[in-house]
Formats: C-alpha cells, structure tokens, sequence
C-alpha cells in the first residue's frame, strides 16, 4: 500500500463486511506529541475472543476465496515500523474499533494519501451505511462530515449518484488540506 | 472553498434527471479488496465517476466490491449489462478506464485487449 488511505480504505471495508450501520473515522494529528491517531469505529457484529487474537495474522481471515488475509497485519505493519502502537478492541454484537498511532515524524511513516477518495467510493458503494469522518489536529481545528446531514440534504437523491460521489470526494479533500495540511 | 450548500444544487439537478432517466442500465463493479486496492483500484474507480459525469451519463452504476479471487489480474473491473452478461476487464488504470466508459459504455463495443480473455491467451 502506498499511503495510509489505502490501507483505511480496506480496514473499512471489514467493518462493511461485518454489517455495520454506522462507521467513524477520526484521524487527529498531533505534532506537539509527534503523533498521527487514526481510529476506526463501527457497530458491526463484532469479534470473540479467540477470533480477536488472532485478527492480525495474515493466516487468519474470514473470506473465502483465500485463506490468507492482509488487510489488518499489513496496517498495523504500517504502523509499527513507524515506532508507533496499534489496538484492536471488539466485543461480539456490539463493534470493532482500531486504533493506529502513527509516529508522525517517523522516515517509515507512510504519507496519509487521499481520504476524500476513499471515503467518497465507500460512501457510494455502500449508499445504506452511515459513515462520520472527523479531521482535527491540536490547535483545536477540527472537520466533522456526517452522511446524515448529507442524506437530509439532498432528500432522496441517492448517495451513490455521480455527482454526489464527486463533490463527497472534493468536499473531503478540501477539509482534510485544510485540517491536517499535507501530511 | 467547497461548501455543503452545493448539495442543493447536486439535488435538483439530479430530480430533474431522474425525472427523465428510463432506468438503470450497466452496472460496473470493481473490485477493492487488499489484492485491488494495493494494486491500484481506488482511482480506477474514481476515473470511470470522473468520465461517466463529463459525458452526462447518468444510468450507469459504479460500485466497489470484495475480492473477485483473481488477484494477480487485479484491477479488476465487471461491466454488468442490464441482461446480465458480464464482461471482465484486468490491470485497469485511469487511462483503460476512461477508454471503457467511451468504447464500451457509450458505443456498447467491448475493449477485446483488455478483457480476460486476451489476457489468458
């Protein structure tokens, strides 16, 4: 994967997958801290125990055309090459939250890449979920953007309509330069 | 700056054109599991929206999927006709992208080089 975008791309797909109605992402940067917090949150059907430890091997997977799975060992990889720590918490029937703290400054730390484009074909392709996306860094700027108020908007226009998946992605690209600058 | 009003504009233009849309005809799918997304889905997808908006088409669904299990073709694209019939396309970029959207989508002539086919041969 070549940014971090990517990889948030196919984390959020596993909560899609685990039929959550409702998906958060917050990445907030820290540079007093020297860190870049990205957490993902979803009301999905959850995992046990036993399932939970062993999400981070590539060996472990739910899918069934092949019996590896990528997505979370190569993100926490990402994460940990940078010096930072990754966290899986999850409790059957209730979600799953992920959280990767990235050490900001690190020479390992991938760029963060494109979340307007990532969230904007997620949002698209799954137009029946709720996605909220908070940009915010430590001056206190912060970008909340909530399918929500997008869906009481534009009264009954799908979310997967072209147009709205274009001005999703721009809108997104706009607030993420602005909060977070070009990290 | 882009603002959240300009979904009101998005709203009416796209009831009025849903007003004269007969109905939904091609689906394209592409794949966007960890196989897909590493190999460069994302703005594979992102061009083929991009392209269908500049030619006005508005009948034409573009949607992400999971893994279409064959991952050293990837990016993998399905173009769904509304009978059915599917045609797969493999290692798509934003230029194979766009010429899909103008040769297949709107001429309704299937690109042979860039389909499954021609690539196992």
């Amino acid at each position: 994967m070549r940014d971090l975008s990517l990889h948030l791309l196919d984390i959020i797909t596993n909560s899609v997958s685990a039929g959550a109605a409702r998906i958060s992402v917050e990445i907030c940067m820290s540079p007093e801290e020297d860190e870049l917090m990205i957490r993902i949150e979803d009301n999905g059907k959850g995992m046990n125990a036993e399932f939970l430890e062993t999400v981070t091997d590539p060996f472990s997977t739910t899918r069934t055309t092949r019996k590896v799975g990528l997505g979370i060992p190569l993100f926490k990889e990402a994460c940990e090459l940078t010096g930072g720590s990754f966290q899986i918490a999850s409790e059957p029937g209730a979600g799953t939250s992920v959280t990767a703290r990235f050490v900001l400054s690190s020479i390992d730390r991938l760029p963060l890449g494109d979340i307007g484009e990532t969230i904007s074909g997620l949002i698209g392709s799954y137009p029946d979920r709720d996605f909220v996306i908070l940009f915010s860094n430590r001056q206190g700027d912060k970008s909340m953007f909530d399918t929500y108020d997008i869906r009481e908007r534009l009264q009954g226009v799908p979310l997967s309509d072209p147009n709205v998946y274009l001005f999703i992605r721009d809108y997104l690209r706009e607030q993420q330069e602005q909060i977070l600058g070009g990290i | 700056m882009k603002s959240l009003d300009e979904l009101e504009q998005i709203r009416k233009k796209a009831q009025s054109d849903m007003a004269a849309r007969n109905q939904i005809g091609k689906r394209i799918v592409v794949g966007m599991a960890t196989c897909g997304i590493a190999a460069g889905a994302r703005p594979v997808m992102s061009a083929m929206v991009e392209e269908l908006r500049t030619r006005g088409i508005n009948d034409v669904s573009v949607t992400m999927t999971g893994c279409l299990g064959l991952c050293r073709l990837e990016p993998l694209v399905e173009v769904i006709d509304a009978d059915g019939s599917k045609v797969t396309y493999v290692h798509m970029d934003s230029a194979k992208a766009k010429r899909v959207i103008a040769e297949h989508i709107v001429n309704g002539i299937v690109c042979k080089d860039l389909t499954i086919s021609a690539e196992e041969k």
